[in-house]
């Protein structure tokens, strides 16, 4: 049997939990879909190419820990530049005088790849920001081996870019086992098992929560979830002792199932998982036992996400309150429509788009809202412009409404470095796996020695 | 800060003993039998209906079509609609393609991320307008 924990970058306190439960691995997903553009954009503009706040905040969290239970923490913090956070990983443990050994792994930087075929794609070479395959078991297992004389002892981080989600579960489990990376029902399982833990909380009542009929104990100090996974092809989800939160069939159920399209086939890197075959047990108090995933072959493809620069998003707020409220707002919004076309005469705005919040601004005409005459609402004003310009102007004429639009405007709450965005369009493309796979690579870091490759 | 004070301030075991869902012949609309949770992935949501009590799952996929969610979601959704219900589990998977405004990159929405797009399925009636619901 093997434990691992999640590590979510959130209230490191609750990743200091599941350390303390002696957990054998411990994984930190940094990824979302627009992470890597948006960490090459910085990292081109000479800043870190990794989420550097939370990577320290985490580690000082949780290398003391780690390193009581020798846990090997697996993670996609590395995000542009794994080897730089490696190094980073590497300063934060000499502070804290934690042993670690550090294993980067790099070669999911698609970029060339993805250039020598750009027409093909429809990728605008020039606009290009980023292009990652999402790398799996097979890439990372070997990095899991624990250097030579360091068995169990002190932490080892292995620390790549694009690592699915999934992967950084199914890699240890794959490790620790002994599997052969072609056992698509036990890699199925796995998955099903990382499905669960690799949204951290949401699987222990975050994103879950409501007043009344969906309680949550604790939630201000919820638990994280931990898997203790046994090669029969059966996990019990558990949280650490004490922790806040909730386990149950309805917390897990919701999260089998997010952001899954064909429960019957969930493709990662590793395996074509079908989820339909799952069961849920209750075995405890916030314990659940997990059976029945099941998989065939792995796609032959890799996806890779490729990152690419847009214009500018802006988004403006003007609140109105008391009589006739929403009129007001409705009516600030044309004023602002007016002035952009008639006025400015501006060229470049894409798309406006002029909303009440409480009325219409999620649902849009879906919405059968209404808020009262005497309400509290808000006007959005949301845009995309080819230019920065054209983005400060449009929050410029809203933050302006107070002393020229209607009657007692309210000053925009937020400030013009919070609300213009670049844009940054994200749209996968598939590359054969061999092609990726040549260029991954293995360096092994430690604390005052020369690196040295696989 | 490591161990906290247990609180029920937030639920206490008599709120939970007290609180049922209705049953589906009772109810007015999903949120009274069931609870959600949507994702996203590109221009694509899927929202996951969980009914509260397993009896109710052969009833929901006899209410919860794709066409009954296509005209629910009018407005908010572009592109074709699936449904995948899960005996096995007795949920309901929907997957709304073109549900994003574009994808969260682009999205002019508020909520960019599709979240609230959970709640727009609880709050489907059950019956339909015309009144042919089942």
């Amino acid at each position: 049997m093997i434990s691992i924990g999640s590590g979510s970058r959130y209230r490191p306190d609750a990743g200091r939990a599941v350390l303390r439960e002696g957990v054998d691995y411990l994984f930190m997903d940094f990824m979302s879909e627009s992470t890597l553009p948006r960490a090459y954009l910085k990292k081109r503009r000479g800043r870190p190419g990794f989420d550097e706040k939370w990577l320290t905040r985490s580690l000082e969290a949780f290398l003391p820990p780690a390193e009581r239970h020798g846990t090997t923490i697996v993670t996609n913090a590395g995000a542009a530049d794994p080897r730089a956070a490696g190094e980073r990983a590497l300063e934060i443990a000499r502070e804290a005088d934690v042993s670690l050994d550090v294993t980067v792994v790099t070669g999911d930087d698609c970029t060339d790849l993805v250039r020598a075929r750009a027409e093909e794609f429809g990728v605008d070479p020039g606009a290009m920001l980023s292009a990652n395959a999402y790398i799996g078991a097979e890439e990372i297992v070997g990095a899991l081996e624990r250097p030579p004389g360091r068995d169990g002892d002190g932490v080892h981080l292995v620390v790549g870019g694009r690592i699915a989600d999934h992967s950084l579960i199914v890699a240890p489990i794959v490790h620790e086992f002994g599997w052969d990376l072609d056992q698509w029902d036990e890699l199925g399982w796995a998955t099903a098992v990382a499905q669960l833990l690799e949204c951290d909380y949401q699987a222990t009542g975050g994103y879950f929560m409501e007043p009344g009929r969906k309680p949550v104990p604790d939630p201000h100090r919820l638990g994280l979830p931990i898997a203790d996974v046994h090669e029969s092809g059966r996990a019990v989800i558990r949280k650490p002792e004490g922790s806040g939160g909730r386990i149950d069939r309805a917390t897990l159920r919701e999260q089998l199932f997010y952001e899954i399209h064909d429960p019957s086939a969930k493709l990662t890197p590793d395996v074509t998982a079908d989820l339909t075959g799952v069961r849920f047990e209750a075995v405890g108090e916030d314990e659940v036992a997990v059976t029945g995933g099941t998989g065939r072959e792995r796609p032959s493809d890799l996806k890779v996400l490729v990152g690419t620069a847009g214009g500018f998003r802006v988004e403006a707020r003007k609140p109105y309150a008391g009589p006739n409220a929403e009129g007001r707002a409705r009516m600030a919004g044309e004023i602002v429509r007016d002035r952009l076309e008639l006025v400015h005469e501006v060229e470049d705005v894409e798309e406006l788009r002029t909303n009440v919040v409480g009325v219409d601004a999620v649902f849009g005409s879906a919405s059968t809202l209404s808020v009262p005459f005497d309400g509290e609402v808000e006007l959005r004003v949301a845009a995309r412009t080819t230019t920065e310009e054209t983005a400060e102007l449009v929050f410029d004429e809203v933050s302006s409404l107070a002393p020229v639009g209607p009657a007692a405007g309210i000053g925009n709450p937020y400030s013009m470095n919070d609300s213009i965005e670049r844009i940054v369009d994200v749209d996968a493309v598939y590359l054969p796996r061999e092609a990726v796979v040549d260029a991954i690579e293995h360096t092994s870091l430690r604390a005052g020695a020369t690196p040295e490759g696989r | 800060m490591d161990e906290p004070e247990h609180t029920d301030r937030y639920w206490t075991p008599e709120e939970v003993r007290d609180w049922e869902p209705k049953a589906v012949d009772e109810a007015d609309r999903l949120y009274d039998v069931a609870h959600a949770r949507a994702g996203d992935k590109g221009d694509v949501s899927n929202i996951v209906l969980v009914p509260f009590e397993d009896e109710a799952f052969e009833d929901l996929v006899e209410v919860v079509t794709v066409e009954r969610v296509r005209d629910h979601f009018d407005g908010l959704v572009e592109g074709e609609i699936e449904r995948y219900p899960v005996p096995g589990t007795n949920c309901i998977n929907l997957v709304l393609r073109g549900a994003l405004d574009g994808g969260v990159a682009s999205s002019l929405r508020l909520d960019r991320y599709g979240k609230s797009l959970s709640r727009h399925l609880l709050a489907m009636p059950l019956e339909a307008a015309d009144g042919d619901g089942d």
